[in-house]
This record gives C-alpha cells, structure tokens and sequence, in this order.
C-alpha cells in the first residue's frame, strides 16, 4: 500500500507543484488586496447593499466583516473562491487516479502484483489526503507571505481552523469523486457526479437565502457545511465536520465494496 | 495420490452484457508445462486470461489456482506465484526501467534481486530513461523481465513476443526453454505458431470464445503429412492413415478433404486407382494449416 501511495505521489508530482504554486499565488495575491478593500470603504459600501444582493453570498461573499483580516479572509477567500477552486481540483484528482489510471491499463498492471484491490484503494487514497493537504498548506502559505507583505496581522488560531476544515472538506470532495471513479471504472458517470455535486452545491449555497423554494435543499450543499463567516467567530461546529466524515466515510465502504467485486477491462 | 493441476479452468463461460465472450471452456495444466493458447484477434485468448487472473470474474464455472478458487477478491493472494506481461503491457510509463523495477521488488516483497540481474543482463533493456521515451521492444523486454523477476511458479504471457526483433525473440524462446526445464509452469497465448510449436508442450486452441482444440505437441507435429482435396463423381473412401476435414456433395460431384500421414507413394497410388477423379490438390500440411482448418472452415471442428 505504501509502495503504491509513494509511486502515486511520484507520479503526481507535476500536479501537486503545479497546484501549489498555484494556490500560493491565489492567495498571495487575495491577501494583499485586503487593505484595498479595507480603505477603500468599499466595506462600507458593501454593508449598504440591498439585502437581496447581500443574500447572495456566494457570489459576494459574507461582506459582514471585512474590515478584519479574520472577517475578510472568511467572506472573500475561504467562503467563496476556495470551494469552486477545490471543486475543480477534487474532480481533476479524483478522475485522474480512478478513472485515467484505469483507461490507461495501470490498474490491471498493478492488479497483476501481489496487491489486493482494497490495499490498490487505500493507496491512493492516501495520496488524496496528502496532495489536499499539500494544496491547502501552499494556500496557508501564500495567505501568511501576503499578509507579511501588506504588513497585515493573521489570526493563526482562525486561520487554522478555516484551513482544517477546507482540507477536511476537500478530502471529502475529492473522495467521494474518486470513489465513485473506483466503484464504476466509468469516465462519464465519475463526471458527471463530479460536476454535479460540485454546481449543485454552489448554487444552492449561492441563492438559497434568495430563493424560498431552494431552502429545504440546503443541507444537500457539501459547501454549506463549511460557514467560514461562523468559524472566524465561534470556531469550528463539529456537527459540521462529522458530515464530511461521515460521507467520507460511506463512500470509502461502499467504493471497496463495489470495487472487490467489478471487472477490471 | 493424483497430483493437483497448477491451473484449472473448468467450465468457464463469460458474459459481457448480454454478448457471450467465453463459452463453457475447460482445460488443466500441471506443474511444468508449457501450453499456447492459440486463436485470432478477438477469439477470448485475452479473456480468458484476464479471468485467470481475477480482473474478470466468471459468469458461469470455476478457476483454481494452486488448488484456490480464484475471484476478483482474492486473486492477489496468488499474485506473488505468478508472473505476468502481455505484449503490450501498460508499464508506469512515468517511472525509469529501474524504477519501475524498484517498485515490483517492493511489490514482491524481493530481497534476493539474482534473477533480475540475471534477466538485465540477458535482454539489456535500456533501464535510466523514462519508460514513455523507449521504443516498443525495449518496453517489451521490461514486461518481459517483469513478469519472471519474481521467479515464480507459473507466468502467464499475453502475446508475450509481439515487439520484439527476431534476435530477441529468440532470446525470449531460450528463456522460456530454460525456465520450462526448471519446472516453471507457463501459459502462453500467442498469434505465432511456429513460437508456440517451438516451445509449448501443448496448445490450447481458441475459436469464438470456444475450446476447439487441446493437442499435445506430439500430436501437433503427428498431425504434419499432407493436405488433400480431391472431387470425384463418386464417393470414395479416404486411404487408411488419413483424417476427414470435410467431405461434402457438390452439383461437381463429392469433394473430400483430408490430411494423409502416410507416404506420399501410397498416396499416389490411391489417387491412380480413383474410378472417377475430376480434380485434386495436394499441400503440405503443417501446423499453420491445422490452424487455417480449425479458422477458415465454419463448422469444421476436427482436425
């Protein structure tokens, strides 16, 4: 399993710098728009939205605090770019090491070895665990060399907690994806959960406090589970962190159930 | 005490979706044989042996392996017992050679790397560049090394030879020979006759997902004589020493074919005596026309 899962990290190499790079960049480049947006007053101008565009927070993000690093980092960065950055990244990983390894024969070879498939699925598993937490370090990284730019001072505590649970949100993504990958060895269907559960729960994340009828959906948002506003003022609600494991958790059984028994072509 | 087969496919039919692939075949190989799996593109050589493998699982019938009852769930306790390389192998093409082979010793658990160094040495692959970058035979020669580094007690080779030059592939037979004579278990599936009557000890033929023929190598090269078609305006009986591919009336009269192992002088004997000959043609028969035999006559199932 270990053999697997170094020889996984090998050979996403190029995909774990490139998106580190990336992420350390993003959000490099958001935190030091942070004092633009702090005396600017358009802060102040954001309060003064109609509360039909300020209810739109997935679009605008939580504009209630973001005359504070903490409040700003919550509602700009966290609360909005880093789920539709990470939903494009869960789905990118996910496919690539269930679905491009399979078309590419690598999950025969590998089922040729003295490897059992359930060992084959914990290896890379591991490797979504690491590459996501590589990803959401770089993104701590470039917040802390912004800030240190912009001569801003971070809250470690807040951003530590904001971090955790965007890893632990993105292992769930990125799991639940990869899973389904596994489970049906099938491009499409792996897609097309992908891109749905992802613009499903952008969406009602988005207009849910817009639109009535959405409400009773709400809790079906993989984002809702993650109020990064809410975290930067109470810390972290376990409920919320138990949904991911929960569904982390499901789809890990029932991938390796499905995943023992299918053929491999 | 009766000896347990190394292998044993008993009954095994596979469906894909509502399209049979594999129908009802059955064949044993024991401890030291060499056996070639011989058909055409598409005729289940690759199922079946996906199947052996645990990447399928059965529709209907039993695979055993070492006397263990192979499914896709346990297959890979067997893993470390077989080696396996099929002509166009999905090598980690981001890997080196010698990476690639770091990762299979850990994958085999292999402190003693002799039988590696051994194998390098023999078919010298190219082991520093990336596995994306080397020519088809040189990655041939990976899988090839692969699939016996682990020395194990049975390999099972998909189109083993298709890549490489003829120097090698000879080097592949002697390999081969030589692993057959230290009583490693070998199923080969194979497009080349010659290959498969060079080194197999028997050779399993495969039609339309069927067993149509399983033949020892002496009766393989017992079967070589010649190949006679004959029509005449009444029926005749073949000589003795002969065996029927077809025999069937036509608006010309009755066309037989048939393979003579007896002398050639004899034959001709018998064809001065025919009453009625129209037409004949004599060829020699080998094991390439067994093949066409057993492919290119529908229906014919006896050779």
């Amino acid at each position: 399993m270990f053999n697997l899962f170094r020889k996984t990290i090998y050979d996403k190499r190029a995909f774990i710098i490139g998106w580190a790079i990336g992420m350390v960049f993003f959000a490099f480049v958001m935190m030091i728009f942070f004092p633009a947006f702090k005396d600017s007053g358009l802060d102040q101008m954001l309060v003064n939205l109609p509360p039909e565009l300020k209810s739109l927070k997935g679009l605008i993000g939580d504009i209630g605090a973001l005359s504070t690093p903490s409040g700003y980092l919550a509602g700009q960065f966290f609360d909005i770019r880093m789920p539709m950055f990470l939903s494009v990244f869960s789905v990118i990983l996910a496919i690539g090491l269930s679905i491009k390894d399979e078309e590419a024969g690598y999950i025969r070879t590998l089922l040729a070895l003295p490897l059992s498939r359930t060992k084959l699925f914990f290896g890379k598993f591991l490797a979504i665990v690491v590459i996501s937490l590589s990803a959401v370090i770089a993104s701590a990284v470039g917040l802390l060399l912004g800030a240190a730019v912009v001569n801003v001072s971070l809250d470690l505590v807040v951003l530590f907690n904001l971090s955790l649970v965007t890893l632990i949100l993105l292992i769930c993504m990125t799991t639940l994806f990869y899973c389904v990958g596994i489970a049906t060895g099938k491009r499409t269907i792996t897609m097309l959960v992908g891109v749905l559960v992802s613009t499903c729960s952008f969406l009602l994340t988005t207009f849910v406090k817009s639109v009535d009828w959405l409400q009773p959906y709400e809790n079906a948002s993989l984002f809702h589970y993650f109020p990064a506003a809410d975290i930067v003022k109470n810390g972290i609600f376990y409920g919320d962190i138990l949904v991911y494991v929960f569904i982390t958790l499901i789809s890990i059984l029932a991938a390796i159930i499905l995943f023992r028994r299918r053929d491999v072509r | 005490m009766t000896i347990q087969p190394v292998l044993e496919v008993d009954a095994v039919s596979k469906y894909y979706g509502s399209f049979l692939a594999i129908s009802d075949v059955h064949f044993m190989i024991s401890k030291g044989e060499v056996v070639g799996l011989v058909g055409l593109n598409g005729a289940g050589k690759t199922t079946i042996i996906n199947l052996i493998l645990g990447f399928l699982r059965t529709s209907a019938g039993k695979i055993r392996i070492f006397g263990n009852l192979v499914v896709p769930e346990n297959a890979y306790k067997m893993h470390s017992r077989i080696g396996f390389a099929t002509g166009d192998m999905n090598l980690f093409t981001n890997l080196t050679g010698a990476q690639y082979f770091s990762f299979l010793k850990r994958a085999y658990k292999l402190k003693d790397t002799k039988k590696l160094d051994q194998l390098c040495k023999q078919f010298s692959p190219e082991l520093d560049k990336k596995i994306k970058f080397l020519s088809r035979g040189n990655k041939q020669k990976i899988a090839l090394i692969s699939a016996f580094m682990s020395n194990p007690e049975l390999v099972i080779l998909d189109e083993p030879s298709s890549g490489l030059d003829p120097f090698m592939q000879q080097k592949f037979l002697e390999l081969i020979n030589a692993e057959a004579s230290k009583g490693t278990t070998i199923l080969m599936s194979s497009h080349y006759l010659k290959e498969v009557a060079d080194v197999c000890s028997r050779v399993v033929f495969i039609r339309d997902g069927k067993l149509v023929k399983d033949v020892s190598r002496a009766e393989l090269e017992s079967s070589h004589g010649k190949s006679v078609s004959i029509i005449t305006k009444t029926a005749v009986k073949i000589p003795i020493n002969s065996s029927v591919i077809s025999h069937q009336k036509t608006a010309n009269g009755y066309e037989i074919s048939f393979i003579h192992k007896d002398s050639p002088v004899k034959l001709q004997k018998w064809l001065v005596g025919l009453p009625q000959l129209v037409d004949f043609n004599i060829e020699d028969h080998d094991l390439e026309s067994a093949f066409s035999d057993l492919y290119d006559k529908p229906g014919v199932k006896n050779v």
